[in-house]
């Protein structure tokens, strides 16, 4: 009889076995304190695209000043978060805006672009190219009636508020002298956006279980989205050319594993990477962009003096410290089939992606 | 010596489950406690109906229920079931379920559900032992791929998420053991104790997913049960313990860390017993668990049966 209890367990053993999937190796991200710039041309425009390893930024302006005016740009010495410098004698700091020289105060020109996970981005587009590398065709768009995107493509990840989005948010204000190491990991990358004279810091690991903000900055009406699964961010006026008021939340739809968001006053569906409504009353809307990046919490605590840290006081019972997907930031793990499987890079590197129309330029940590 | 052996059994499937092991939703899949019927004896057939309606809505994370959750998903299965016994020593079971699932989110106004027919059960059993005082039965159970695994959002062509379709799309293996006791010193008093072990395999397309592989499942379940005369028909209490420990799911072959776990839950149940017709209330209470990450589980199971011996 004990052979046969053997026997049960062998089988059992082996049939484990024969189900494990051989995994890809995890991303391992570059460890250096490498930065520089890049001055690309995409479709006629002058791009510049500044990418710094020890505070894990990847930013994209035009070379063009808000009046028009093109300037050279190159990148400045004098330390983060100042990083370019033009022919015209102005020194830029991340967001792109002047704060020495003849134009302070003026911004360079947004760049369409957004930063995330390479299997993300380079599934979403028609075409996409690596930055000095042939341009990779893809199919043609096609138009679905009333989508913008193939609703068989739609997958429903969770049901519409089971993410539940964030509104009327607490933040927890504080000096860039003060020590506050303990918060985050030096690592932890935050969200960025423009508040007066300082800023207004949206932690990754907060929007891990949340995704979207409904906020203000600046006095107007903007929503805040994170995407833990593509590892994309957004930052959208939320006042309609009606000037209607969005507010947004969580639809847990996704496409190419990428958030839909929603739109409550119209139930229309939003996709983050595409900026565009996709599905629904403003279909094919295009929302304002508000200038926003992201920078490891090492960076963002040298961006301003006043600095107001989004508060995991949320009202909602989670654990902040923990991110609700395992290895999913580094393994090769997608969990929906893509419209177009791109394998030139591991699927979870982080890349820029310019944003030209429909032609996309991605640019890598190690391209500086 | 017999009850050794079962024990000794549990204990080796115990061992070749990894340690690791987790699960989330197993969608519309009835938990092997519903599906495991009992030889009636040679040529009886046993019919019976279950509705076994489970509510989840503790959110656990770090093993805590956490407060203020927004989520809540019910699932109603109606089992038809049949057994019929070839002779002392073999019979055959068959479970069809239907299901009725729905999931809601506080804040919106929405409810996403489904019914369908549910992934259907074959079991052929062997009974070696079948005296006045003891059963041992094994079984080996195959679960059909019967039920939808790419159902659409209402209105849509959007497939809805794994836990809310009604099949799983796998072919699976179930194997059970059952073993019943009584007592010379009081016949009515009946020890059971179940263990099945369940092995999933690869579904393809499961909530659109390419690859969707459940965790295996290791039930069992030690039920204490009794019986009472009164007047022409016979009261039939129990007590019953439930360990289930289920592997993490996986997706497009990684491991879904929000998924599978351990569970211990308590089963009270009564019986109500009539010439050959037994009507049966059971609910499954969570007494313990220890789960993986952030999942929505069981706050309580509430299953009624109507079961019919056909001579």
């Amino acid at each position: 009889m004990k052979s046969k209890i053997i026997l049960v367990i062998a089988l059992l053993t082996f049939i484990q076995a024969c189900d494990k999937v051989m995994a890809p190796e995890p991303f391992i991200p570059p460890l250096s304190n490498q930065s520089g710039v890049i001055t690309d041309s995409i479709d006629g425009k002058e791009y510049v695209v500044y990418s710094n390893v020890l505070y894990n930024v990847l930013v994209a302006y035009r070379s063009t000043k808000e009046d028009g005016e093109n300037v050279s740009i190159i990148e400045s010495q004098a330390g983060f978060p100042i990083i370019f410098e033009d022919n015209l004698g102005n020194s830029y700091n991340l967001f792109g805006q002047a704060i020495t020289g003849p134009d302070q105060g003026e911004y360079l020109k947004q760049a369409n672009f957004q930063v995330g996970y390479w299997f993300s981005l380079s599934s979403m587009f028609e075409e996409v190219s690596l930055y000095e590398q042939d341009l990779m065709e893809r199919k043609e768009n096609q138009s679905y009636n009333d989508w913008l995107i193939n609703p068989q493509d739609v997958r429903q990840g969770a049901i519409k508020d089971a993410i539940p989005a964030l509104d009327n948010p607490k933040f927890d204000a504080f000096q860039s002298s003060e020590q506050s190491e303990l918060i985050y990991e030096p690592e932890d990358l935050i969200i960025i956006a423009e508040e007066g004279p300082g800023v207004k810091l949206y932690p990754h690991a907060i929007l891990n279980w949340h995704e979207v903000v409904n906020d203000e900055a600046n006095g107007s009406p903007v929503t805040i989205s994170y995407c833990p699964l593509t590892g994309t961010s957004a930052i959208w006026g939320r006042t309609t050319g009606e000037n209607e008021i969005l507010s947004f939340g969580v639809s847990g739809l996704l496409y190419n594993s990428n958030l839909i968001l929603y739109d409550r006053n119209s139930e229309s569906l939003w996709s983050q990477i595409l900026e565009t409504a996709v599905h629904g009353e403003h279909l094919s809307y295009v929302p304002q962009r508000i200038r926003s990046l992201e920078v490891n919490w090492l960076g963002a605590q040298l961006l301003a003096d006043d600095l107001r840290l989004l508060s995991e006081n949320t009202g909602f019972t989670r654990n902040y410290d923990l991110f609700p997907y395992g290895e999913y930031k580094t393994n090769g793990q997608v969990y929906y089939p893509l419209t177009f499987n791109d394998q030139r890079l591991h699927p979870k590197e982080r890349v820029l992606a310019i944003i030209s129309d429909n032609k996309v330029v991605a640019y890598r940590a190690s391209d500086f | 010596m017999r009850l050794k052996l079962f024990f000794l059994l549990l204990l080796g499937i115990s061992a070749s489950i990894p340690v690791r092991a987790q699960t989330c939703c197993t969608g519309a899949a009835a938990l092997a406690g519903n599906t495991v019927l009992t030889n009636p004896g040679e040529g009886q057939l046993f019919f019976s109906l279950l509705y076994d309606f489970n509510n989840l809505d503790y959110l656990i994370l770090e093993n805590e229920v956490v407060s203020g959750n927004n989520l809540e998903r019910k699932t109603s299965t109606f089992l038809v079931q049949g057994s019929y016994g070839f002779s002392k020593s073999f019979g055959l079971s068959v479970s069809i379920p239907v299901v009725y699932l729905s999931q809601t989110a506080s804040g919106s106004q929405d409810r996403i559900d489904n019914t369908g027919l549910s992934d259907i059960i074959i079991s052929p059993q062997i009974t070696p032992v079948n005296s006045q005082l003891s059963q041992l039965q094994f079984g080996i159970g195959l679960k059909l791929p019967t039920g939808s695994t790419s159902r659409t959002i209402e209105d849509s062509d959007i497939i809805m998420t794994p836990s809310l379709q009604a099949g799983t799309g796998s072919v699976d293996i179930i194997l059970h053991t059952l073993y019943n006791q009584s007592f010379k010193f009081r016949r009515s008093l009946n020890l059971q104790g179940l263990l099945s072990y369940r092995i999933n395999t690869v579904s393809k397309g499961l909530g659109g997913h390419d690859t969707y592989q459940f965790g295996n499942e290791l039930f069992s379940q030690l039920t204490f049960s009794d019986q009472f005369v009164v007047e022409r028909s016979i009261l039939n209490p129990s007590l019953g313990l439930i360990y289930r420990i289920t592997g993490m799911n996986r997706i497009e072959g990684f491991e879904d860390v929000n998924s599978g776990g351990k569970w211990l839950y308590i089963r009270p149940g009564i019986g109500y017993i009539v010439n050959k017709v037994t009507i049966s209330l059971y609910s499954e209470l969570p007494l313990w668990w220890n789960l993986n990450g952030f999942q929505l589980t069981t706050s309580y199971r509430i299953i009624a049966s109507f079961g019919l011996n056909i001579n």
